[in-house]
């Protein structure tokens, strides 16, 4: 199976190597053709999620649920879902940093409303609530076919030291 | 829930038993099965540099998957044998954590009800406290 998207990923992200990803060999989901630079190997280690920009300037990400993520009853690790929130709440907190400012994550709180299935594809639109000077507050519904599944929000330290 | 042999690098602590396919992906979940009545859970997880983000710590991804592990272990051990999944889990990250010492983990059931299980927990590493987290379990059918 050719993955497009992985040939498309650049070399670095935020002034970091990206990350290869541990399972590559599917499609890039309908809707999100373009694959996340990842540049954390924890993330590359336990996902790969997509992004597409909407009309409305807003970026949305979605993240295919694949056997690496079973719980055990076929549905997806909480932890799996908490680390994909970390990422995205992550990326919304980092657009709204100043170029080259590390930001690192504080608090994030996580509810499970429904299960997430092996084969689903989990869909988000993150939302950055209130940017100050030193804190980020970011929040993101997670849904599976238009269902909410998943709520997070975080609050995050803008730390004022170079990401580069 | 623990196979019989303690762990070569941690004495005393041994593999979760039961751990799911996504814990078995991400690495080594350990568990002390003599810890005395009465006392908290305690648990163990050895980092790998797979474990880290693009700054050198460990994941909060990687921290919170072991909160929801350890603490939902605990939740586990209190409802049985019904069975426990996690409504919402309250993480504050205190300090960043390194991939070249142990994650030691300790979680109490703060209270049970009898659709409703309360727990609390901690994740230290060197002696230094990384996260507090808090969570709420359902007990499903309940």
């Amino acid at each position: 199976m050719s993955a497009d998207w992985l040939k498309a990923m650049p070399a670095t992200n935020y002034g970091m190597p990206v990350q290869r990803p541990a399972v590559s060999d599917f499609p890039a989901p309908e809707g999100y053709p373009t694959a996340v630079p990842l540049v954390d190997p924890f993330e590359a280690f336990a996902f790969q999620s997509f992004q597409r920009t909407n009309d409305d300037g807003t970026t949305s990400f979605a993240l295919p649920i694949d056997a690496r993520h079973d719980n055990t009853r076929g549905v997806a690790h909480g932890g799996l879902l908490m680390a994909f929130a970390d990422s995205v709440l992550g990326f919304a907190a980092w657009s709204a940093c100043p170029p080259g400012i590390w930001c690192v994550t504080v608090s994030q709180s996580s509810s499970f409303l429904k299960g997430v299935k092996i084969g689903d594809l989990l869909e988000v639109t993150p939302v950055v609530s209130r940017a100050t000077r030193t804190m980020i507050f970011t929040r993101g519904d997670f849904t599976v076919g238009g269902e909410p599944v998943f709520q997070a929000s975080s609050v995050w330290k803008v730390t004022g030291k170079s990401a580069s | 829930m623990t196979s019989s042999s303690s762990h070569p690098t941690l004495p005393g602590y041994q593999p979760m038993g039961a751990a799911s396919g996504f814990n078995t992906y991400v690495g080594a979940f350990l568990v002390d099965p003599a810890k005395a009545a009465g006392t908290p859970e305690r648990f163990a997880f050895l980092p790998e540099p797979k474990h880290l983000n693009g700054g050198g710590a460990l994941h909060g991804g990687l921290l919170m998957t072991l909160a929801d592990t350890f603490l939902g272990f605990t939740v586990q051990e209190a409802a049985s044998p019904g069975m426990a999944s996690t409504v919402t889990l309250n993480t504050d990250f205190l300090a960043g954590g390194t991939a070249d010492a142990p994650v030691f983990a300790e979680a109490t059931i703060t209270r049970k009800t009898r659709s409703l299980i309360f727990v609390s927990g901690t994740l230290t590493q060197s002696g230094r406290l990384l996260m507090t987290a808090t969570g709420i379990w359902k007990v499903l059918g309940a």
